[in-house]
């Protein structure tokens, strides 16, 4: 019996030390790439054959569908022509918190993609964890940096390193309040200009049968990416710039009285039932298909827009104070860790920097070329035929005297924007109180800047 | 066949069952299952623990931190929150979903051959669909605009009943605990019905000379000679409503807010969407404490009597 005991225990221990060898993360030298590695120079199309393919695996967005049009008709179509020499393999993350995850366990494995797609509150993850290459050698070397109409985008961070490289179409994403004409025409109905104004057509809507509002509801997305600063700042724009830059908290009564228009509009019914559980496409196929007359929504979606629904109008955001004109004040997406990164691990660095510029590029141009949207990344695309909507939105952005930065692009990390979305997502049953959000969002907010 | 030959083979009997007694072939048998165990459920154990003593990200040990995450862990409404919400999964599934599929093993015993292969089909199937589809199903029935429960109460004219299922907080965990329930409801019964069929016919005619019908022999035949079966699919239906993720993650991604999470879904959000593995791995031993608690229990006071028939 204690032979029998002793056998087993053997045997548990030697396949703990199997388990602990083949768990124990991947480090690969990151500096020397394979001698028979040599491809593209990144677009200039004068490559030398090697001997083997080098394989590189690209993890990207796939939930929405300019993500897909950029890998699908872009980055596909031209990788073979750019890198002849690489093959990619395409791992589809999925959106929003899925993908968060997933990019999440590669993280903490170690073992990540080559060149994957992130947003800034993700990035930060990598990065902290030393698994993002420093792309600044790679984008002076191939002048990709001076493509840039903003210098500040492909700028080294603090430690002196660069980690993205991005299309640059961020910038001009800003949350729009889009709305149907033919609807708002039929019921003899105005765009408003005031929250008042807002509350009021909602209840209008409403009693028409109508979705007065759709928006993303799940995981409190549109809450998260845009509404609750937007409601800041159609009453105070500088509180949105302090919650920015870590000068005021959750406790400012601008940010208590924003949660409350939130919790204003799901009480009178702006939102769909059942919002908190309303994902993105069926958000957008509520609005295009005229069950909802308006949208809340980046203007990202202003191309697709336009071709599902042709009677699209927008607004800026209505303004809740008299001192605030909507023409004046806009909040722009992007920023600096957004956009394209690459492991530090990877065995090609090379291949990889480069395809993730490739890519940025490519990002660039389906906005150039198929939202003729413009990018701070300079393509040579010359935009032209711009719609009259497009044009409307670029002039109003133009105009507009205060830009305010997104507070979930540009400064959230990760805890934060996952109690944020928490509290959001209660903020859309209508039954949770601006002062329960302040208490419990707080003192995460006071840990985010560490 | 000579004698010589048949006292060969029966040394060869006797040897081969020396040999399957022997503790050498209990180890030979046992070790892949014992090496697949000890490498992905006891190995993991380990680090878990050490981990929930550290301020953890996933990626670094920023330090070594005592109790705690534990003492967070405990202090944290949203975790208690989850608990109850696993249990009225639990108590759901189990004590309302058992009786059903033993019912309806019941009722499938008194059926012809067809009907039998019928509900035989019907109850396999939900249980090998995927829990994506199962889901996306649930979600397309409680939708709260055109989904088929709504339509139905209005149809019906009990528009007060018709709510948003999973977007209210008084019936969203009921919901999904439904859905949960009604994936495992057939198979279930299939299990029941088998014990069913293991019990010996003539005490069934018996009780029918004694004029004992059908709830009556249900009653003081069936579900007695079942105590084995019913343990086995109670520590089932426990354990696996404990561990309750993918419908939830699914169906409501824990929401709104969190007032849908489990216990599970609460360590998977606090490890992975906050980045907290230090109290990711805390809730995970506290768990692993309660369904040993939950085991203990149903062993010590579930069916200990064996009954042979």
């Amino acid at each position: 019996m204690i032979r029998f005991s002793k056998l087993m225990i053997v045997t548990i221990v030697f396949a703990m030390v199997i388990s602990l060898v083949a768990c124990a993360p991947v480090t690969t030298p990151n500096n020397a790439p394979p001698a028979d590695t040599k491809v593209s120079t990144g677009g200039t199309g004068q490559e030398q054959k090697p001997a083997e393919k080098v394989k590189i695996k690209f993890l990207s967005l796939s939930a929405d569908e300019n993500r897909n049009n950029i890998r699908e008709n872009y980055i596909k179509v031209n990788v073979e022509k750019e890198f002849p020499n690489v093959e990619v393999e395409y791992d589809l993350g999925g959106g929003g918190q899925d993908y968060a995850n997933k990019l999440k366990a590669y993280n903490a494995s170690g073992d990540m993609p080559d060149v994957w797609f992130s947003e800034q509150n993700l990035s930060t993850v990598v990065i902290a964890a030393g698994n993002a290459l420093d792309l600044y050698p790679y984008v002076k070397e191939t002048g990709f940096d001076q493509k840039f109409k903003m210098k500040e985008l492909v700028q080294p961070d603090k430690d002196g390193k660069l980690y993205c490289v991005q299309p640059g179409a961020d910038q001009y994403f800003t949350p729009r309040l889009w709305y149907h004409k033919d609807i708002f025409e039929q019921y003899n109905l105005e765009p408003p200009k005031t929250f008042d104004e807002l509350v009021s057509l909602c209840e209008t809507l409403k009693s028409k049968g109508l979705v007065p509002m759709s928006i993303v509801g799940k995981d409190g997305w549109t809450p998260n990416l845009h509404m609750v600063q937007t409601m800041i700042m159609a009453e105070d724009p500088q509180v949105a710039i302090d919650l920015v830059s870590n000068k005021t908290d959750f406790t400012n009564p601008v940010v208590k009285n924003a949660l409350g228009r939130i919790q204003k509009l799901v009480q009178v019914g702006a939102f769909a039932d059942g919002v908190t559980n309303i994902d993105y496409g069926p958000a957008m196929e509520m609005y295009t298909s005229g069950k909802a007359a308006m949208l809340a929504m980046f203007t990202w979606e202003l191309g697709n827009l336009e071709k599902a629904s042709p009677d699209t109008d927008f607004v800026p955001w209505p303004s809740a104070s008299e001192s605030v004109d909507p023409n004046d004040v806009i909040q722009y997406w992007g920023a600096p860790l957004s956009g394209y990164l690459a492991s530090a691990n990877t065995k090609n660095p090379e291949v990889a920097a480069k395809f993730a510029m490739f890519c940025a590029i490519q990002d660039a141009l389906y906005y150039n070329i198929e939202q003729k949207a413009p990018t701070m990344l300079d393509t040579g695309v010359k935009i032209e035929e711009v719609s009259p909507l497009l044009q409307k939105n670029l002039d109003q952005f133009d105009a507009a005297k205060i830009k305010v930065p997104s507070m979930w692009a540009a400064t959230f990390n990760a805890k934060m924007s996952a109690e944020f979305a928490t509290e959001n997502s209660k903020l859309l049953t209508g039954q949770y109180s601006p002062d329960d959000y302040i208490k419990a969002i707080n003192p995460v907010w006071a840990e985010n800047f560490d | 066949m000579g004698k010589a030959h048949i006292g060969m083979l029966t040394d060869k009997v006797i040897n081969m069952n020396k040999f399957y007694s022997s503790k050498l072939a209990v180890f030979l048998f046992a070790f892949p299952a014992l090496l697949l165990f000890t490498v992905f459920v006891i190995y993991p154990i380990f680090p878990e623990i050490l981990i929930s003593f550290q301020k953890n990200d996933g990626f670094r040990n920023m330090g070594y931190v005592g109790f705690k995450n534990y003492a967070d862990v405990l202090q944290d409404k949203t975790f208690w929150r989850s608990n109850l919400n696993t249990v009225i999964i639990v108590f759901l599934s189990t004590f309302v979903g058992l009786p059903i599929s033993l019912l309806f093993a019941l009722v499938m015993d008194r059926q012809s051959e067809a009907m039998r292969r019928f509900f035989k089909f019907s109850s396999v199937l939900p249980a090998v669909l995927s829990v994506t589809v199962i889901s996306q199903m649930w979600i397309a029935i409680y939708e709260p605009m055109w989904g088929l429960l709504n339509s139905i109460l209005r149809a019906l004219n009990l528009n007060n009943l018709a709510l948003a299922w999973l977007s209210d907080s008084r019936t969203v965990v009921p919901s999904i605990a439904v859905a949960f329930l009604w994936q495992y409801l057939g198979l279930n019964a299939l299990l029941f019905y088998t014990g069913i069929k293991a019990i010996p016919k003539t005490y069934y005619e018996a009780a029918m000379i004694d004029g004992a019908g059908f709830f009556r022999a249900s009653l003081k035949i069936t579900i007695p000679l079942l105590q084995d079966v019913t343990k086995y699919l109670l520590v089932l239906s426990i354990l696996g409503c404990m561990s309750q993720f993918a419908h939830v993650r699914i169906m409501t991604g824990g929401g709104p807010g969190d007032i849908s999470r489990t216990v599970v879904y609460q360590l998977y959000y606090v490890a992975f969407s906050t980045s907290d593995f230090g109290r990711g791995c805390a809730i995970a031993i506290i768990f692993v404490i309660e369904c040993l608690l939950l085991t203990f229990v149903i062993n010590k006071f579930v069916a200990q009597e064996r009954i042979e028939f």
